[in-house]
């Protein structure tokens, strides 16, 4: 169900792409994981938007008080909750669910390239396995003459982990790794907004993370081939670069030595105001219409 | 070739067997198993202790007083008979996917990382290395001056055995995943992924005629008097006549075949993805048995003596043999 779903589509937009690009691997898989994250791009949207949403609910004094008042009441505390998500028009489930959508799009997209660098003849079977025969016979795909998958680009060999060896170095230097690093914690830094509370313990477990995801991942681009590892790097730069698109990163928390000011919490009757404004406005819409 | 295969560096593969005289080689994870051909019971174990991270995904090439075996760990062993170990070589980058040929003081070893090297079969020393496009996976054949290997890049090359210079290349428009035949008239017989078979001429690579099959080739053919047989992954099993150079006869086993087929004294087997070994007699008049195992057949079946052995993948044991007759006789488990 999940290779006649996701793998074997997949496998097949990714070979079509590699024999348009003069059989280069390396331009496929960017190319590929562009496409993916463009047909994506409306659930990170989605994703974005409910993230700022749930954010700035935060910010919201009713629910800094209904989190005060109902704290030893979860039952009542999650009414209320709810009460107000309905009231202020948001969806709680609209970050997450969207997120849920793309995962097993990236989970696919990232075995396809596994499979597609095939190392061994069981590799191979499935590989050839994947690629659709009605292609085959319209003459646009012919996974026999196509096969092996050429794994040289530029100075790397997609199926193997990654290193560029200089004459005057006596070890090699893994660009790829460095590269995933950097824009692993490049993405994490941009996309993590200024916290409302930086020491309570969920601020403190995304800053954890923000430092060791760029670590772990820039192993896994240390160890494993290296067109895993192309594919992280154009990954992480689309994603920062959509992000930049909507004028959500955050550039200056790149900065060295950057500390983020904590969001200053809404002045209750501002925030009463505002709400009595929102309210009234809506009012005179309807009456309008 | 495809005597073994996985999915990823740990235990993921199927069994590859080889034979000698009296004894069946079976390269099953991280070990190499001797059994004996007449009922099954393990003579010994390389390594002692299997280590799963460094499979072997070939059986070993054998000759009367060596073992090579090389695993996915880019270490090549050199064995006595008696499994103990007397020299290793280190590719350092290329994993051993294929079986090693070994020709009297010489082992010629592709790898999976586009290298087919020469080492002493003495001490395992470097005596030279060939770089080609891409992985090779067949098992080299030689004349004794030229060493012919077969690469998944599309190419045939000929390689001076002594020095490891390029005599010929010859591209054959898809990859070559066999061991080829080299007959004594010095014609190479080999399968395409193309699904062709393909007679090339050893002296200057020219290709003399081609078969289509009609479905994929994986493994090598065999050659009985003047016809060869080839089993395809549409699961039919070909008989091409040399001499007319056409299809003789063409049977359906009945599922897709990967594996080489094995020649008994009165016809031929082959194996099946779906389980089943099937023996037709030479001239494809009738079948002359058939039986189905647990598991999938990828491994071509290797015969010693009168003793014929199936590689089992995702089955209740590893290996099952019959006589060549058919008869079902011993089945060896794999060690806890």
């Amino acid at each position: 169900m999940w290779d006649a779903i996701i793998i074997t589509p997949f496998m097949n937009v990714l070979l079509f792409i590699y024999s348009l690009v003069w059989q280069n691997f390396g331009i496929a898989i960017i190319l590929f994981t562009i496409l993916i994250r463009l047909i994506t791009h409306p659930l990170m949207v989605q994703q974005i938007k409910g993230t700022q949403g749930m954010q700035n609910l935060q910010k919201n004094e009713k629910w800094i008080e209904i989190q005060a008042k109902y704290k030893n009441d979860k039952e009542k505390l999650a009414q209320e909750q709810m009460a107000l998500y309905k009231e202020l028009g948001i969806n709680p489930f609209g970050s997450c669910l969207p997120m849920l959508i793309q995962f097993p799009i990236i989970i696919g997209l990232y075995q396809v390239v596994i499979q597609a660098m095939a190392n061994t003849p069981l590799d191979m079977l499935k590989l050839v396995r994947h690629a659709y025969p009605w292609l085959q016979e319209m003459n646009i795909l012919n996974i026999n003459t196509l096969i092996p998958l050429n794994n040289q680009f530029l100075w790397m060999n997609l199926g193997q982990p990654e290193r560029l060896y200089l004459p005057f170095l006596n070890f090699g230097i893994p660009i790829l790794a460095i590269l995933v690093v950097i824009t692993t914690y490049m993405q994490s830094k941009l996309m993590t907004p200024p916290s409302a509370t930086p020491n309570d313990q969920t601020s403190q477990m995304t800053g954890m993370m923000n430092l060791y995801m760029p670590i772990f991942m820039g192993w896994l681009a240390w160890t494993l081939a290296s067109g895993l590892s192309l594919y992280f790097v154009v990954s992480n730069v689309f994603s920062i670069l959509q992000y930049a698109a909507m004028g959500k990163a955050n550039w200056k928390s790149l900065m060295p030595g950057y500390k983020p000011k904590p969001v200053a919490l809404p002045d209750a009757k501002t925030n009463r105001g505002k709400n009595e404004s929102r309210k009234n406005n809506a009012r005179s819409n309807r009456a309008n219409s | 070739m495809l005597s073994a295969c996985t999915g990823g560096a740990l235990v993921n593969s199927w069994p590859g067997l080889t034979s000698s005289q009296n004894t069946i080689y079976l390269a099953n994870a991280g070990a190499i198993y001797a059994l004996n051909a007449e009922n099954g019971s393990l003579v010994w174990t390389f390594p002692e202790k299997p280590d799963n991270s460094k499979p072997f995904y070939a059986p070993p090439a054998v000759t009367d007083n060596l073992i090579v075996a090389g695993n996915y760990g880019h270490i090549l062993y050199g064995l006595g008979t008696d499994g103990k170990k007397k020299w290793e070589f280190d590719s350092r980058d290329g994993n051993f996917v294929g079986t090693p040929l070994v020709y009297e003081d010489t082992v010629v070893a592709p790898t999976a990382n586009n290298k087919v090297y020469a080492v002493s079969a003495l001490d395992g020393k470097e005596l030279w290395s060939f770089e080609t496009e891409n992985t090779l996976w067949a098992t080299p054949v030689t004349d004794g001056e030229v060493v012919y290997v077969a690469a998944l890049d599309h190419n045939l090359y000929a390689l001076n055995l002594a020095d490891g210079t390029l005599v010929w290349e010859k591209d054959l428009g898809s990859s070559l995943l066999s061991t080829p035949i080299l007959t004594e008239e010095g014609v190479l017989y080999l399968t395409t992924m193309g699904g062709e078979l393909v007679a090339v001429k050893a002296a200057d690579g020219s290709v003399d005629w081609t078969v289509p099959t009609g479905g994929r080739l994986w493994g090598s053919p065999v050659l009985h008097e003047d016809t060869l047989y080839v089993g395809s992954e549409n699961g039919k099993v070909t008989a091409v006549s040399i001499k007319d150079k056409k299809i003789a006869w063409q049977k359906d086993a009945g599922s897709p075949i990967l594996g080489g087929g094995a020649l008994l004294p009165d016809g031929v087997v082959f194996t099946t993805e779906g389980g089943t070994v099937v023996a037709y007699a030479f001239n494809g008049e009738k079948e002359l048995w058939r039986h189905t195992v647990n598991g999938k057949l990828y491994t071509t079946p290797a015969v010693s003596g009168r003793t014929l052995a199936v590689g089992i993948m995702e089955g209740d044991q590893l290996v099952q043999a019959y006589n060549v007759n058919g008869q079902v006789s011993w089945p060896f488990v794999a060690p806890k």
